[in-house]
């Protein structure tokens, strides 16, 4: 059977050669307290805090959106329910993303789309509404998503917990800040150039730190979104760290603040967790190291939070498969155990039925059920880096190091980070590792069930398509128009311009953007702004 | 002319504001791969991708679906409009398998969704595309 036949060479997904065992010669150069210690202890591998989850289990944090901002808010609510701790919304790309209000011509046009995979946004108003009645200082709250918008997102998230009388320092949180996703995976339309939402991510690290905001992290990386385009574990590893050491080079040149002050708000990141077990578990370890020795050795870092990675996982859902769907069930099984062996702090798992539709609600509580089971009846949180010592992932994790330290290299040598997201390297990369993907799988050579073996005719289960709202667009329109005509537009006027003399100079943006939301200012008018000063780029994409 | 000397050719376009383009990527190389001439025309609305179509002349339009149908059902009515209703659609994306028969009831010839394998699409191009008549142009 075609399944069966057995390959001639081993190696990992990422291309990694195997051998077929490891014995203690694989790992003899290994010094247990230098490369290892204990869990809580540097360099970090073996976990970064001493009890891991026998005190605390990883967080659940997954995404929803649909519809309005109503809708989205129900389906956060039955996910809150159903167990999940964190929440990332997912918004109206177009809208909330592109920064366009539903009148913009390029919205009018394809006005049927939405809504399709998140709520539009487009005030301080509408997020007053998605979040009326949640919790959000009992919640771990992933918002703000890109760079261009993540200021007026910020600030309008802020702005209502203030209004609420919760204090900013007790906001949970984080902005994900991209940067693969807007610049690389999904270039976002109509959008500024890299290096001015990178000046918009650091002014909002620095506005935490002013503000004493020890439980938000101002903005991740994202590796996940890389991961999903075509790159492969070790290259993943090397753009999140190189991201980050973008963002302290950024901050350090800015000169306000020491390395301890804002490492401990960059020390979160965010992985995809992917196909091949092993490599995962070892790449996330591989991570922890790298950092510490990042931060300890190049920038002197002493702050053991500057020191110790956060790290959320998300479920990689490239491979879930569009045919026989409960097939993913066990995909994102195998990889939420890979994640909290290898000790990640909060875990996102996608819904089985990715490939198809927005997530429907009985794929949504599965995905979280999935994570639940794991951590409480496997007992897999009972031991801290149960891997711990294993020949195999010991010395796997060593070498995703070495391969990720050379990658680093080919990055600095195309341009730095900034650099391969602007002239194109970045997206190059991507592209040759989804069409040496596609290969693999159109030539057998890589097990894709239910696509190249072990098809189906018919599906045994059908998945319905979860079913959408087709009225978005026309209720956005009304909330549009009624905002435009009850709010005092003289003040939003004021702000625009503040906001313009503000983004023209060196000072930090988030206090003008506060007050800005406050007058009602929609995220068109402010994305609209944005385009005047900085201009509109386009990923160089290699098509 | 031997008209089996002529490249295919064929213009890719995306209906939503997504951004994904994995897809796009790895079907345009596939087709490239196979000898034929692929345009990327990026992120259009319907009436520029049906412009596009016009003025790229091409003989294939491949879309990618990232949302809903309403800009697809526009796409096909202009075709019509612009009496370029001979040019062969195919369509891909995450599209759930009870659309795939309004998509074709639209006028798409034939839609490939996640998991189609390169050669299937290449193939349903190969036997699918029309010949042109080359003494009216089209």
């Amino acid at each position: 059977m075609e399944s069966q036949q057995t390959k001639k060479v081993f190696t990992t997904v990422s291309g990694i050669p195997l051998k077929k065992v490891y014995t203690p010669e694989d790992i003899a150069d290994i010094r247990c307290k230098r490369d290892l210690g204990l869990p809580g202890e540097v360099p970090y591998v073996r976990g970064i805090y001493p009890n891991m989850y026998r005190e605390r289990l990883w967080r659940i944090v997954q995404l929803s959106g649909s519809g309005t901002p109503e809708e989205t808010r129900e389906r956060i609510k039955l996910l809150v329910e159903a167990g999940e701790r964190g929440i990332t919304f997912e918004q109206d790309r177009m809208v909330c993303y592109s920064m366009l209000d539903v009148d913009d011509p390029d919205i009018v046009c394809r006005k049927d789309d939405v809504g399709h995979v998140g709520a539009p946004i487009m005030s301080l108003k509408d997020l007053e509404i998605m979040l009326e009645g949640i919790p959000i200082e009992k919640l771990f709250v992933r918002w703000g998503m890109f760079p261009m918008q993540i200021s007026f997102e910020q600030a309008c998230y802020f702005t209502i917990a203030q209004k609420r009388g919760i204090p900013l320092s007790e906001l949970a949180g984080q902005s994900h800040g991209g940067p693969f996703n807007p610049y690389v995976s999904c270039p976002v339309y109509r959008q500024i150039p890299p290096r001015d939402g990178n000046r918009f991510v650091c002014d909002g690290i620095e506005f935490c730190i002013q503000n004493h905001m020890d439980k938000w992290v101002p903005c991740t990386a994202a590796g996940h979104n890389a991961r999903e385009n075509g790159i492969n574990a070790y290259q993943e590893l090397a753009m999140v760290l190189s991201c980050q050491m973008m963002r302290i080079e950024e901050l350090l040149r800015r000169g306000k603040f020491g390395i301890d002050d804002f490492a401990p708000r960059l020390a979160a990141v965010n992985f995809g967790v992917h196909d091949d077990f092993f490599e995962e578990i070892a790449k996330i370890r591989a991570a922890k190291r790298m950092w510490y020795k990042i931060l300890k050795e190049k920038y002197n870092a002493k702050n053991p939070r500057s020191l110790a990675l956060r790290i959320q996982g998300l479920t990689c859902s490239e491979t879930f498969t569009y045919q026989q769907p409960l097939n993913n069930i066990v995909r994102n099984t195998a990889r939420t155990i890979a994640a909290a062996l290898a000790g990640v702090q909060a875990l996102g798992t996608a819904s089985y039925d990715e490939a198809i539709t927005v997530p429907t609600p009985e794929a949504a509580i599965n995905a979280i059920r999935t994570q639940q089971v794991i951590q409480h009846e496997t007992g897999i949180a009972s031991v801290v880096d149960p891997l711990g010592g294993s020949y195999y992932v010991e010395w796997l994790t060593n070498e995703m190091e070495k391969r990720t330290w050379e990658y680093l290299e080919e990055i600095d040598n195309h341009g730095g980070f900034l650099g391969v997201l602007e002239n194109g390297w970045a997206h190059a990369e991507a592209a040759k590792g989804a069409n040496e993907w596609e290969r693999k799988i159109a030539s057998g050579e890589w097990k894709w069930v239910g696509v190249n073996c072990f098809q189906m005719e018919e599906d045994v289960l059908q998945v319905r398509a979860q079913p959408s709202n087709p009225r978005v667009w026309e209720e956005a329109m009304v909330r549009l128009e009624k905002l435009r005509k009850e709010r005092d537009n003289q003040r939003v006027k004021e702000a625009l311009a503040e906001l313009r003399s503000v983004a023209l100079s060196e000072e930090n943006i988030i206090p003008a953007m506060m007050k800005a939301v406050q007058t009602d200012v929609t995220v068109g008018e402010v994305g609209n702004l944005w385009r005047e000063l900085f201009g509109v780029w386009k990923a160089p994409l290699p098509l | 002319m031997n008209l089996e000397n002529r490249r295919i050719k064929v213009l890719m376009v995306k209906t939503a504001l997504d951004g994904h383009w994995r897809g796009v990527n790895v079907v345009t190389t596939g087709m490239r791969n196979a000898g034929m001439e692929v345009v990327y025309g990026g992120e259009l609305n319907p009436y520029q991708i049906v412009e596009a179509t016009i003025q790229e002349d091409v003989d294939v339009l491949g879309l990618n679906i990232g949302g809903r149908y309403h800009q697809i059902r526009i796409v096909m009515d202009q075709l019509k409009v612009r009496s370029a209703q001979d040019i062969l659609v195919i369509a891909g994306g995450t599209v759930p398998r009870e659309d795939i028969p309004l998509l074709k009831e639209m006028g798409i010839a034939e839609v490939f969704p996640p998991g189609s394998s390169l050669d299937s699409i290449v193939n349903f191009v190969k036997e699918n595309v029309r010949p042109r008549d080359y003494l009216t142009n089209r």
